[in-house]
């Protein structure tokens, strides 16, 4: 998407972007208690990859860029981290469960960042719109 | 969008009701000057229009998508806030291009 409103397109796909963060912190602090037998799939915490977006070369753009991205969600360890309690029903035979490697500190910590980087650029957003309302405000 | 300025062209036609009034052919003169200056606000108008209805088409689309949960908050309040200044663009210039128009159009009186 793209439109002579630029600097709103822009702080759109910020806030685009942290939304997606948000997510992804939240479904990692939601499963991070989810206990599997031992050898189990166990889940991965997600991590967002972003990444700038950039104009294409021939597109004659101002090259102020285009705002960011998610490239890809990278996957947390595939193997949990054991933890002995016998009384689990998915306790194995030597009394082990698995759960994920999910850090509750630097979860919330990224949560943290997330939320003052969505705000920032909700905030980008409000002032381009004020910058453009005020050229559309000049009477003759 | 952008090339709604064609209140330039109004100021060409202003000349050539200059020169078409030096000419004695006075009614000829009038006739070229409607012919010249509406074609070029029809237009002008009409680009005008025609992206303002773009986009509030698109805001609206985005709404519906963002109320069904298929499209994020974040889409709905950029294409909303475009589609509200698009609307303040189209009536800055509407507004613009008939001051230009009166303007020309009371040099006759």
């Amino acid at each position: 998407m793209s439109s002579i409103w630029s600097g709103i397109d822009i702080a759109g796909t910020g806030v685009e972007v942290d939304q997606t963060w948000i997510d992804s912190i939240g479904g990692n602090v939601a499963n991070m208690n989810d206990a599997v037998t031992p050898g189990q799939p166990v889940y991965q915490a997600q991590y967002v990859e972003a990444g700038e977006q950039v104009e294409p070369p021939d597109s004659g753009a101002s090259g102020a860029g285009m705002g960011v991205q998610v490239n890809s969600i990278e996957l947390g360890p595939a193997t949990g981290q054991l933890d002995y309690d016998p009384t689990n029903p998915v306790a194995n035979a030597q009394g082990d469960v698995e759960y994920p490697v999910v850090d509750l500190g630097t979860e919330m910590t990224d949560l943290v960042q997330a939320q003052t980087s969505y705000q920032a650029n909700a905030e980008v957003m409000s002032h381009a719109t004020d910058a453009y309302q005020a050229i559309l405000d000049i009477k003759a | 969008m952008i090339p709604a300025i064609p209140s330039i062209p109004s100021v060409g036609a202003a000349e050539s009701l200059g020169a078409a009034q030096a000419a004695p052919a006075s009614a000829a003169a009038g006739t070229a000057t409607d012919a010249a200056s509406s074609s070029s606000f029809a237009n002008m108008l009409g680009q005008a229009i025609d992206s303002l209805n773009g986009a509030t088409n698109n805001a609206t689309n985005v709404s519906l998508e963002a109320a069904a949960g298929n499209a994020s908050v974040a889409d709905a309040t950029v294409a909303s806030t475009e589609a509200d200044l698009d609307t303040q663009l189209a009536s800055a210039l509407t507004d613009k291009a008939v001051t230009a128009l009166n303007t020309i159009m009371n040099m006759q009186a």
